[in-house]
């Protein structure tokens, strides 16, 4: 020790002369580290925040660990064992509840009445009447919980006794696994004792219990521990009994360690992000004191200093600020997490002395470092070494692949490829200037002195100018990776959610819902959603399931959430594609004070039929208005039509009265239908003649005829005649626009934006469409990759114009599809089912997107701040590099104002150079970060994929910044270095 | 017992042309407390030496006795050792060799320290031989030349090393200087019984050695033995050492008295200076007439108390050599600054070649030189990636020749200093004198009206030396320039056609 006090003593003296570059250099690695540990703090924040928002959001039976006993008679009693499980959760979940359901007392009927107890008086929820004070001789009050008694209904429990109902209620949700435990007729009691007691001792009972995971008490670094718990207790309480069924939300938890993971180890691509700056800061620092530490070598061998004493005092020169810029890096770390109510991850911790420790080596290695003979270096060798390490590990395990990453977040491996990328451009950068900043001072020979001088001046000292290029390309580089990533993240919500929506607002309608709501709200845009199967081609023959859209074609051009790479056709194109002839299904519209429809009608067949209308309503619903049943002999059919504004007759219908047709049936005869009227003021008034109208064509192809006809001995003079021809569907409608179906369809094929999976199948490009329980003929007119609003299964769909659809499916059968969506594109609706700005709200407002905005943010500023200061450090080290040859030039006779120009000029060019560098660095790192770490903010893999964006103002507002500082620096430091008179430089 | 003793030495080192042998065969002994000088041109492999003897480098071949220990084989742990206990050192370039951080008695103890040693008081008294007992708690930079170069002598010699090794301790300092540190190492050696390797140009120190000897193409190629006293130089002075001036109570005058084969010195009270008599004026027709004329010139630099010079008043003829000489800080580096218009003096005015230059802007000044001047300065910088001719065609280029001339100039420029073999060699591949010669080269492409050199035999050995010399004498009085060098060369003050002496 005694040996080495003085080498320390004379780096502690060395770093009290440049007081200022030492705190600069301490500040900086602080806040590279900083953003290293911050960020952890921030991923760990985010996910404990995000882990109670989305449990608190769950209603509590979905974050419950519950446990459903079914006890028999006989069997050993489990509950107490039930009982322990519970309390060993105690520290995560909330007080167990309890419902005990037993089985039904009605011999021989399992369906019977069920008697109902529960542990906490609370979790019977009263809706009427009061709660049951128990028994009292043989009645026993009880609440309804399940069937259709009255209160102060007396029920008989078999023959022991009586139930007087005294209130109405239901069980607290989430303790009952389903309300189908209850049956029939529930009965809730105090307790079974008295009179009860005979009715359930010999059956068996179902005890539910439950307890929720209490959202303040899971916190995220513990979700995998806790997982295990949970997973060991349900094995040992199901191990051997299937009377025993546990249950926990583990898929849940799973998901939220998963998103949480996914998040931070994204964030700890800031991290690496910190940790590249640390050490090309550290390198860049060393460069620039490389001659004054060769020096300081150098009078430590002549004072006589070992090699270890030189080392030792190499060593403490360097780790001292390093050590006082982590130290002070974990001291705010600890300040910050402990404000924020978060532990400090050990392995930040360590990731933070670790970079630091690398950074203290580079700087303890760094200058130019020497090549080997061959042209071969260490450096070179590290970084092919790295290089190799990352293919092959990529390679052995998978980390760069794209689906894995978003499975399971970004690997360690991962981490490494912005730092490896800025150092793998660094050393290029080191090994390619030096020969190219010669080959172009070769080149200027002949250019203007101050060009000239500066070319010689930056390939004086090319490993500075290498060192300082590289640095403000990896400070630059970084701060635009982390601003563009924001970016990208950002646009990426807006995207998600614009994709999500299709519009700017959406209405739909629950499944199997009423549709009415839709027709509620002005200027909607209808569409419809449909599950269908595309046949598969020969000769595998199955189906795949797509998801059938049809949306009006025009308003394909101003859907929300496309991208241009979707489809290789633009919208336009597509719409007009999807559209190719106006297809309507459309009628003679009625008035709209119609009072009644009639129309003379007769039929000549073997039953009477019933001559029904289809009107078709604004907001496409459907009308079906019975006119009355034609016989044999002439009738006048009649119907009230009455609220029915805006009505259009879409067809008739020679509907059979012989109810469900049989194979025998063979539908022959005619029916003849005298003109429609309709009542309005007081007046009846003809609808247009039907004569053009269509008749509906059958699945095997068979259609009636339709004819005007001119009718004798008739209480009406002409009409149109109708065969039936044998047709099952004896339906007429107004032309649609479609084409003539081919054989074996019933309508022509409709035009079709296809997924790949779909437009796989197309034959001829056409494919067979089984929506709506028909088969559709389908042509596909365009592919795309993905489409707004299809996100289950994304490829998987096929869109259509909303017309032809609704033609085609409703034009011979009216009613058959109806729209369950409306789309508004300018006015907001009053109650909209998907709001495309609430949605990006949302997402945006997710603490996982939040945290990482924010740090992506920060991390931005600080390494744009880095990459001021190293563009300073660069100029003012540059320009002491060349003090005494600038004073020379001037004793040359160089004129003082071309050697300002020339060292401005180097400053500048060395300044572009590196920022140029930085944004090509920073252009390829996100896109392929982007590209491999294909999670959202959220931690979700997003619909549309991620796609890299460029933070342009951002981009901007840093290269004007770096630009102006570098472009002052130079301009404020060269006219300070060459203030001096010449003379007092020389000596200098 | 020897302290040194090498045989056989070879040292071979990797150069881009291929291996250069710094050494081919040397062998050398040196005993125990003998102090020995060596001399030889630059590139001969004097520094090689000291660097093998530092345990620095290894020799390629041969053997290499060091105090004993066989440094060929020994491991590099052992010779450190060795250097941090028995071993001293004394680098040429005393600002560069001396931490800044120190203080004067932190910088003689810590080679002590460094080697775990405590000697209270042996710093006190080494400071206190060398005579800088009033600085020890200066940092080197509030030194002069001389001080800073007594200091790094007193560092070497703290540990009582056995084994002294010095590369051109003088190099850099005025005559008075050198005399004292020259004094101050025998001196030390001698206190401390340590043998001492003094790497040299200067046949002033050589001379005060008890040995020298001579190096060339890296073998010994002479040996001198003779240990003379007292030396005269060429000039005719006659050097005492300290020791013995001590002894004989000599200050610093004493009265000569010459009989047949003696002089006899008596000591003389201290020396009293004149006062100075008012500078007499140059009239205005005789400024515009004289080549170059200073008239009554004062310049102060800042934080200085005493003027670097004061009312000076000179004129320099034309198509001569001049020598401006005088001891470090006597104010000759400031005076070819002013004459190159690099600075401004305080007062008084500068004629050149009937021009006034005292009060030119920084534009005007560099638009003058580029016209009159060329200018060497003391440590004139050459781009290293550029050859020898690229340099002298970057300096023509400069001043506005096109690439053809300059080329054609640079080339002559190359071939007059003699390194017409060496025009296509990078610059950082050359010696410190062939780097001196093409800086020399550079400055005189141009044929400049008005040659200003600033030392500009310094760091050269003899020979090379006197090249310079007949190099400036020829620009001089056959090519029409006149020069102006700043120098305590004794060789180039005696060919000078005249001599400014300041300081004196």
């Amino acid at each position: 020790m005694r040996l080495l006090a003085p080498p320390v003593g004379f780096a502690l003296r060395r770093l009290r002369a440049r007081p200022l570059q030492v705190v600069g250099l301490v500040l900086a690695l602080a806040a590279a580290a900083g953003l290293v540990g911050w960020s952890s703090v921030e991923a760990a924040l985010a996910q404990e925040t995000s882990v109670r928002l989305r449990l608190a959001e769950r209603p509590p039976g979905a974050r419950s660990f519950r446990v459903v006993a079914f006890t028999q008679p006989g069997a050993p009693d489990r509950r107490a064992e039930i009982e322990r499980a519970f309390a060993g959760l105690r520290d995560v979940t909330a007080p167990a509840r309890s419902v005990r359901v037993w089985h039904s007392i009605d011999p021989n009927d399992a369906a019977g009445t069920r008697l109902v107890t529960v542990r906490e008086r609370d979790d019977l929820v009263l809706e009427s009447g009061r709660r049951p004070h128990g028994c009292r001789g043989d009645v026993c009050e009880v609440v309804v919980l399940t069937g259709n008694e009255e209160l102060g209904a007396r029920v008989p429990l078999r023959r022991a006794a009586t139930a007087l109902v005294v209130g109405r209620g239901r069980l607290r949700t989430g303790i009952l696994p389903s309300t189908t435990e209850l049956g029939a007729r529930a009965l809730y009691v105090r307790s079974v004792g008295g009179p009860l007691a005979p009715l359930v001792r010999n059956d068996g009972s179902t005890v539910a219990t439950a307890a929720p995971l209490r959202p303040l008490r899971v916190h995220a670094a513990d979700l995998p521990r806790l997982r295990e718990r949970l997973r060991r207790t349900i094995a040992r309480l199901q191990r051997g009994d299937p009377l025993v069924r546990p249950g926990a939300p583990l898929s849940v938890l799973d998901e939220l360690d998963r998103r949480g993971t996914v998040a931070r180890r994204r964030l700890l691509l800031v991290a690496g992000e910190g940790a590249a700056l640390i050490v090309a800061f550290a390198a860049f620092a060393a460069a620039t004191r490389r001659r004054d530490r060769e020096r300081a070598e150098e009078q430590l061998a002549t004072f006589g200093a070992s090699r270890a004493q030189i080392a030792v005092a190499r060593a403490a020169e360097v780790a001292l600020p390093a050590a006082a810029g982590t130290l002070l890096a974990l001291g705010g770390l600890a300040v910050v997490s402990r404000a924020e109510g978060v532990a400090v991850p050990s392995e930040t911790v360590w990731t933070i002395v670790g970079v630091a420790a690398a950074a203290t080596v580079v700087l303890l290695a760094a200058g130019a470092p020497r090549r080997a003979r061959f042209g071969l270096g260490a450096l070179e060798l590290t970084a092919l070494t790295a290089l190799a390490l990352v293919a092959w590990q990529a390679a052995a395990t998978g980390a760069l692949d794209a689906n894995r990453v978003a499975a399971r977040g970004a690997g360690p491996l991962l981490l490494l490829v912005p730092a490896l990328a800025f150092f793998a451009a660094g050393v290029l950068l080191l090994r390619l200037l030096p020969p190219l900043l010669r080959a172009a001072e070769r080149l200027a020979r002949r250019a203007p002195v101050a060009a000239r001088l500066a070319l010689v001046g930056a390939a004086r000292s090319p490993a500075q100018a290498a060192a300082a290029t590289t640095f403000l390309a990896v400070a630059v580089g970084a701060s635009l990776f982390s601003l563009g990533y924001r970016t990208t993240l950002e646009r990426q919500a807006a995207d998600q959610a614009r994709f999500a929506a299709g519009a700017p607002w959406r209405v739909v309608a629950p499944p199997a819902g009423d549709v009415t709501p839709l027709t509620r709200f002005a200027a909607p845009t209808p569409a419809l959603r449909l599950d269908g199967d595309v046949l598969q081609a020969y000769p595998r023959g199955g189906q795949v399931p797509v998801r059938v859209l049809a949306l009006p074609a025009r308003r394909l051009p101003q859907l929300l959430g496309w991208r241009g790479g979707f489809a290789r056709t633009s919208r336009g194109e597509l719409a007009s594609r999807l559209r190719p002839q106006p297809v309507r299904l459309h009628g003679p519209p009625l008035a709209r004070d119609a009072r009644a429809l009639r129309a003379w009608a007769r039929v000549r067949a073997g039953e009477p039929r019933i001559v029904v209308a289809h009107l078709l309503l604004p907001g496409q619903r459907f009308a079906h208005v019975v006119l009355g049943v034609a016989t044999r002999r002439w009738r006048l059919l009649r119907a009230p039509v009455r609220d029915l504004p805006g009505a259009q007759l879409v067809g008739i219908e020679f509907a059979s009265t012989s109810g469900s047709p049989t194979f025998q049936y063979d539908p022959r005869g005619y029916l003849e239908l005298g003109p429609l009227e309709q009542l309005a003021r007081g007046a009846w008034t003809p609808l247009p003649p039907l004569g053009s109208w269509r008749e509906a064509q059958a699945a095997d192809g068979a259609t009636g005829y339709l004819a005007a006809w001119d009718f004798t001995h008739a209480p009406v003079e002409r009409g149109i005649r109708f065969d039936f021809n044998g047709t099952l569907r004896a339906l007429i409608h107004p032309k649609l626009g479609l084409p003539a179906p081919p054989p074996g369809f019933e309508v022509g094929a409709v035009p079709a934006l296809a997924g790949p999976p779909a437009a796989a199948q197309a034959v001829d490009g056409t494919v067979t469409l089984d929506v709506a329980g028909r088969q559709l003929p389908v042509r596909i007119v365009g592919r795309a990759r993905l489409f707004p609003t299809v996100l289950e299964r994304p490829s998987r769909f096929l869109v259509l114009d909303y017309d032809t659809l609704f033609a085609a499916l409703n034009g011979d059968r009216p009613g058959t599809a109806l729209p369950n969506e409306a789309w508004f594109f300018t006015r907001r609706p009053a109650a909209a089912t998907v709001d495309a700005r609430a949605l990006e709200r949302r997402l945006r407002a997710d603490p996982l997107a939040a945290g990482t905005e924010s740090v992506l943010g920060l991390a931005g500023v600080l390494a744009a701040a880095l990459a001021l200061v190293g563009l300073v450090l660069a100029s003012r080290a540059a320009l002491a590099d060349d003090r005494l040859a600038l004073a020379e030039y001037e004793a040359l006779g160089v004129q003082p104002r071309s050697l300002r120009r020339s060292a401005q000029l180097r400053l500048v060019a060395v300044s572009a150079l590196g920022i140029g560098a930085g944004v090509l660095g920073a252009w390829a790192t996100v896109r392929v970060v982007g590209a491999l770490v294909a999670v959202a903010g959220t931690a979700r893999r997003p619909l549309p994929p991620i796609v890299a964006a460029i933070a342009w103002p951002q981009a901007a507002a840093v290269l004007v910044a770096v630009g102006a500082a570098g472009v002052g620096a130079a301009a404020f430091l060269t006219a300070r270095a060459l203030r001096a008179p010449a003379a007092r430089r020389l000596r200098a | 017992m020897s302290a040194v003793r090498a045989h056989d030495l070879f040292h071979l080192y990797r150069a881009p042309q291929g291996d250069v042998a710094a050494l081919r065969g040397l062998s050398l002994e040196v005993a125990d407390g003998e102090v020995v000088s060596v001399l030889g041109p630059s590139g001969s492999g004097k520094s090689t030496l000291l660097a093998l003897c530092a345990g620095f480098a290894r020799a390629s071949s041969g053997t290499l006795r060091l105090l004993d220990t066989p440094a060929e084989r020994a491991p590099a742990r052992d010779l450190a050792r060795l250097r941090r206990s028995s071993i001293g050192i004394v680098r040429q370039h005393y600002h560069l060799a001396l931490p800044r951080e120190l203080t004067v008695e932190e910088l003689v103890t810590f080679p002590l320290r460094l080697a775990g040693r405590r000697e209270p008081g042996r710093a006190a008294a080494l400071l206190r031989a060398a005579g800088l007992a009033g600085h020890t708690r200066a940092k080197p930079a509030e030194l002069s030349g001389g001080e800073q170069q007594r200091v790094a002598v007193c560092a070497a010699l703290a540990k009582r090393p056995r084994l002294l090794l010095a590369d051109e301790p003088t190099g850099e300092l005025d005559a008075a200087s050198t005399a004292v540190v020259v004094d101050l190492i025998l001196e030390l050696a001698a206190d401390a019984g340590a043998a001492a390797l003094i790497v040299t140009h200067d046949p002033v120190v050589a001379a005060a050695t008890q040995r020298t000897i001579h190096i060339r193409d890296g073998r010994l190629a002479a040996e001198g033995a003779e240990r003379p006293v007292l030396i005269v130089d060429e000039q005719g002075w006659l050097r005492l050492p300290r020791r013995l001036r001590e002894a004989a109570g000599v200050q610093e005058r004493v009265r000569a008295q010459a009989s047949w084969g003696k002089v006899e010195l008596l000591a003389e009270g201290p020396a009293v200076r004149p006062p100075s008599a008012p500078a007499p004026r140059l009239e205005p027709e005789e400024k515009r007439a004289t080549e170059v004329a200073l008239d009554r010139v004062t310049k102060r630099h800042a934080g200085q108390e005493r003027p670097a010079l004061s009312g000076l008043t000179w004129a320099f003829a034309p198509e001569r050599l001049h020598v401006v000489a005088g001891p470090s800080g006597s104010g000759k580096t400031t005076l070819l600054d002013l004459l190159a218009s690099l600075d401004a003096p305080d007062e008084g005015e500068i004629w050149i070649a009937g021009e006034r230059v005292d009060a030119l802007t920084a534009d005007q000044g560099a638009a003058f030189r580029r016209r009159v001047v060329g200018y060497v300065s003391q440590h004139s910088t050459l781009v290293d990636f550029l050859t020898a001719r690229e340099n002298v065609e970057l300096g023509l280029a400069l001043r506005g020749f096109d690439a053809d001339e300059a080329r054609r100039r640079a080339l002559r420029a190359l071939t007059a200093v003699g390194l017409d073999e060496l025009a296509e060699r990078r610059a950082d591949r050359l010696s410190g004198g062939e780097q001196r010669r093409v800086s020399l080269a550079r400055a005189l492409a141009p044929a400049p009206r008005l040659l200003l050199a600033d030392e500009p035999t310094a760091h050269l050995d003899r020979v090379t030396g006197r090249i310079v010399i007949r190099l400036l004498q020829e620009a001089a009085h056959a090519a029409g320039t006149t020069v102006v060098a700043a120098s305590h060369d004794p060789d180039l003050v005696a060919a000078a056609d005249s001599a400014l002496r300041l300081g004196m």
